[in-house]
């Protein structure tokens, strides 16, 4: 594991080079002598760097040209800072999920329900919009196509597999939690039964309640609802994780294949960059072909249409 | 000591460190293609945010070669990216890179060169980066291929005919190949960070001797290479010792593979074998990804197909508790999904082996291997040669054993009984039975690469065992019987390392560059360098040497390349 760091000889060779550069040019009085026969075809350059601290950005693309990044890179920032979003909103869901299964009452325990209702809908939005952002990139850099539609299908793979892990984890704590209340609700229930003596079942066959009787099997009944409701909501942003996992998955690439080959996906794009060529190729002839083939055909439309034309006027004459 | 986390740890090292955060683009030359390859994957350097992965050096993948007019395009669209250039530090890649500097198709360039670059190419880059991109430049040392943990290559081919010539006028020809050999070899020591105390090289070839001087010499002179280590010998070796290996017909996992079907690095090509599902064409054999290759990428044919036995056995398990069928609450259902993707990549490792396995023992018994193995078994361990003639004419005459195979058995015969009069009579009868005259007269080539009196001493057990050890070992042999009529043989390599580790290795045919032996200087650790090629059933025994001395004695192998029968042979054809 030994290396060497070559960077800061590099940078003085380098500077003295460019000082060289900039000194040999005042010299000369701006003529455009330079000092070396290696360093080819940028004189412009050399001219707009005098007296200017330079800036790396600066002179991509000859100079001319300003490098800014096109617009899905954008869409990649947006889906990284959801990503990193949604993992600080699942710490603090998971710490409301903790504090939530501990308490058995109180008043706020429907607010913090409906608080961890709204976070998880946050959640899922953000999954949501982090797969459809994923989706614009893979339309954007397709559309361009070559270098760039192989980057972005790289994009698509790599955040996607984040974001199916980031899924998962999600999808896994959703269910602890669900499973948490359930089991905190049904003990709650057997206890509220134990102690007043009611079996839920037989109310129906009974008739002749008391009054605190009744109130309990309303307040029962309520309960079941709201958690009827509860449970409910969460199997639905299970279910909607879901179909995001599954379209996720179509963009992973399953590890141990020959698709996970760094070298089998470099030769697949020079394969393709031929397939494509011959298929230009192919085409370029079908045009040529068509062409004459066109002509021939008019011409010999004509000579039929200019002979009938020709037999006519014998035949008049007879 | 372990060759693939090194080179693990330098790509690493190179994609995620601190200073290229962000989007990124990975810059690459034909051969480090292959070190990256080989070490991490495609979902691995993604999610480390290598975006693109393209070679610097060739046309279609690096348009600004192509069409200079085409540049302001390009900028455009890959500007904001980093660039990460992984090279091998030549004049070819000095002279693309400034190429790229002239004409930035990325906003920064981190430079890593696989070897030490020289300053007249540190200072031809640097005097050509006017714009100021490149952001770092750094030595890491990793120009080699790691396969297993202690096996080694250096994918150049053609070094048979380096070897030979050297010390020959024709040297020169091969030069670059020379040189690449070298600078691997100097990288291995490097990365695994260690400082021969002691450099032998084997007597019989006068490249092994040049390439241990030289070595020698950039050590001294180069202090990158000082570093404090335990005992350390570093043996430069040469494949002309050893002719026999390469031959054999081989029963291990890795080895098989790489025989009846070829293993490039770490890729099998299974197209045109006869029931291949579409997906399993071309599969990854690789000891970094695949838990049960490296568990049994050294076990002999028959305990492999116990192997994936129990493979297919507990991947059956598995799927039954986890049964599409019996799925009856939302609990089992939501269980299985989780399960689900584990589920689908083992199957597709086992269908890989199941397949694999499928095709080895179908060549097997096509090309009724199992009657050629034990005799080239008995060709290459004993000596009777009435019976072995007697027994080859048979094998030469038959129909049912392939043309390529009677040829090796024809060389193996003739390196065994160099000076027999039965030559002529075993040439004819190749003839007859279909081998190409082309073909025939490798007979001569490989006594004349490597006959007895171009190798060194060793085998056949030549020189390093005397009559009275070979008389027991016969002796043993008729009594005890062999345990396996397979794997009778071992390679001279192995008896190398048994005399290094007794501390026996002879002075008059393993010299010293450097440093003293003795019986109570054992190394504990050995870098084995073979110019020419090493082969995988060497690095099986390697292996198994290293775990039968664990904790006292560790060994690596390293090669130009790695040998089957095919590639020895083309290499051999070739030689003039």
């Amino acid at each position: 594991m030994a290396s060497r760091d070559l960077t800061a000889a590099f940078i003085e060779r380098r500077t003295a080079a460019n000082i060289r550069r900039r000194t040999g040019d005042v010299g000369n009085g701006g003529s455009r002598i330079k000092p070396f026969g290696i360093s080819k075809g940028l004189d412009s350059d050399i001219m707009m760097e005098e007296g200017i601290p330079m800036t790396p950005n600066r002179h991509l693309g000859g100079g001319a040209l300003s490098a800014l990044p096109p617009i899905w890179v954008d869409d990649v920032d947006n889906v990284n800072g959801l990503l990193s979003d949604i993992t600080r909103l699942m710490g603090i869901l998971n710490s409301m999920h903790a504090t939530r299964v501990g308490t058995v009452f109180g008043r706020d325990l429907d607010d913090m329900e409906v608080k961890i209702e709204n976070m998880t809908g946050d959640i899922t939005d953000k999954f949501r919009q982090a797969e459809k952002a994923l989706m614009r990139v893979g339309a954007a850099t397709k559309r361009v196509g070559g270098e760039e539609a192989t980057i972005g299908a790289n994009v698509q793979r790599s955040l996607a597999k984040k974001l199916q892990e980031l899924s998962a984890e999600f999808r896994q704590k959703q269910r602890k939690y669900l499973s948490d209340v359930q089991a905190q609700k049904s003990g709650a229930l057997a206890e509220t039964e134990s102690k007043f003596g009611i079996d839920l079942n037989e109310t129906e066959r009974e008739y002749g309640f008391n009054e605190t009787q009744l109130a309990v099997v309303d307040d029962l009944n309520a309960a079941v609802q709201s958690r009827d409701k509860e449970i409910a909501q969460i199997a639905k942003s299970i279910e909607e994780l879901g179909s995001i996992f599954k379209e996720l998955a179509v963009l992973v690439i399953d590890q141990g294949t020959i698709l996970d080959r760094i070298d089998y996906n470099m030769e697949a794009v020079v394969e393709h960059t031929k397939e494509g060529i011959g298929q230009l190729e192919k085409a370029e002839r079908h045009q040529k072909n068509a062409r004459p083939l066109k002509c021939i055909i008019c011409l010999s439309i004509t000579i039929f249409i200019l002979l009938i034309i020709l037999i006519l006027k014998h035949r008049r004459r007879w | 000591m372990d060759a693939i986390k090194t080179t693990r740890n330098y790509i690493d090292r190179i994609i995620s460190s601190e200073r290229t955060r962000g989007m990124k683009v990975l810059l690459l030359d034909a051969f480090t293609t292959q070190i990256v390859s080989c070490t991490t994957s495609q979902s691995d350097i993604l999610s480390k945010e290598v975006y693109l992965v393209s070679r610097l050096d060739s046309n279609s993948q690096n348009p600004a070669l192509d069409d200079p007019m085409n540049r302001h395009a390009d900028s455009t669209k890959t500007g904001h990216m980093k660039a990460i250039c992984f090279l091998r530090p030549t004049e070819i890649n000095a002279g693309l890179l400034v190429k790229e500097l002239t004409r930035p198709r990325f906003s920064e360039y981190h430079i890593f060169f696989t070897g030490i670059l020289t300053a007249g190419l540190l200072r031809l880059i640097a005097e050509n980066d006017e714009h100021e991109l490149v952001k770092q430049v750094q030595e890491f040392y990793a120009d080699y291929v790691p396969i297993n943990e202690d096996l080694i290559t250096l994918n150049c081919r053609n070094t048979i005919a380096m070897t030979v010539s050297a010390g020959t006028a024709w040297a020169r020809d091969h030069a670059h190949l020379y040189e690449r050999n070298r600078q691997g070899l100097e990288s291995i020591i490097l990365s695994l960070k260690r400082q021969p105390t002691a450099i032998r090289y084997q007597a019989s070839s006068a490249l092994a001797q040049q390439m241990a001087r030289d070595v020698h010499e950039r050590i001294v002179s180069d202090q990158i290479f000082h570093f404090r280590n335990k005992s350390c010998l570093l043996l430069v070796l040469d494949r002309v010792d050893d002719p026999v290996t390469p031959l054999l017909s081989q029963w291990t996992y890795q080895a098989m593979v790489h025989e009846l079907l070829g293993l490039n690095t770490n890729r099998v090509v299974l197209k045109g074998a006869p029931n291949v599902a579409k997906e399993l064409e071309e599969v990854v054999l690789s000891p970094t990804e695949d838990d049960f290759f490296r568990k049994n990428c050294h076990s002999n044919f028959g305990e492999l197909g116990e192997a994936i036995q129990k493979l297919l056995k507990d991947y059956q398990a598995q799927t039954q508790t986890a049964n599409a069928s019996n799925l009856n609450t939302i609990e089992d259902m939501q269980h299985f999904m989780d399960k689900f993707p584990e589920l689908r990549s083992q199957s597709h490792n086992v269908s890989k082996h199941v397949a694999l396995m499928g095709e080895l023992a179908r060549l097997v018994e096509v090309c009724s291997l199992m009657d050629v193995s034990q005799f080239e078994q008995e060709l290459a361990c004993a000596d009777d040669q009435s019976i072995h003639v007697r027994e080859l004419m048979d094998k030469l005459g038959s129909m049912h054993i392939k043309v390529p195979d009677k040829l090796r058995l024809g060389l193996l015969f003739a390196l065994r009984y160099e000076h027999s009069s039965n030559l002529h009579k075993v040439k004819s009868e190749m003839r007859k039975g279909g081998v190409s005259d082309e073909m025939i007269d490798l007979m001569d080539t490989i006594l004349k690469y490597a006959g007895s009196r171009s190798r060194g001493p060793g085998l056949y057990g030549v020189g390093t065992k005397d009559i009275m050890s070979k008389m027991t070992k016969s002796f043993m042999t008729s009594v005890q019987g062999v345990q396996n009529v397979y794997a009778q043989h071992n390679p001279v390599l192995f008896d190398t390392l048994q005399l290094i580790q007794k501390g026996k290795l002879k002075q008059d045919s393993h010299p010293f560059i450097m440093g003293r032996g003795g019986v109570d200087d054992v190394p504990s650790e050995v870098i084995i360098f073979m110019a020419g090629g090493v082969t995988y059933e060497e690095a099986a025994k390697v292996s198994e040497f290293n775990r039968t001395h664990m904790g006292r004695m560790k060994v690596i192998l390293g090669g130009s390349t790695i040998h089957n029968s095919t590639s020895f042979l083309e290499e051999l054809k070739s030689l003039p």
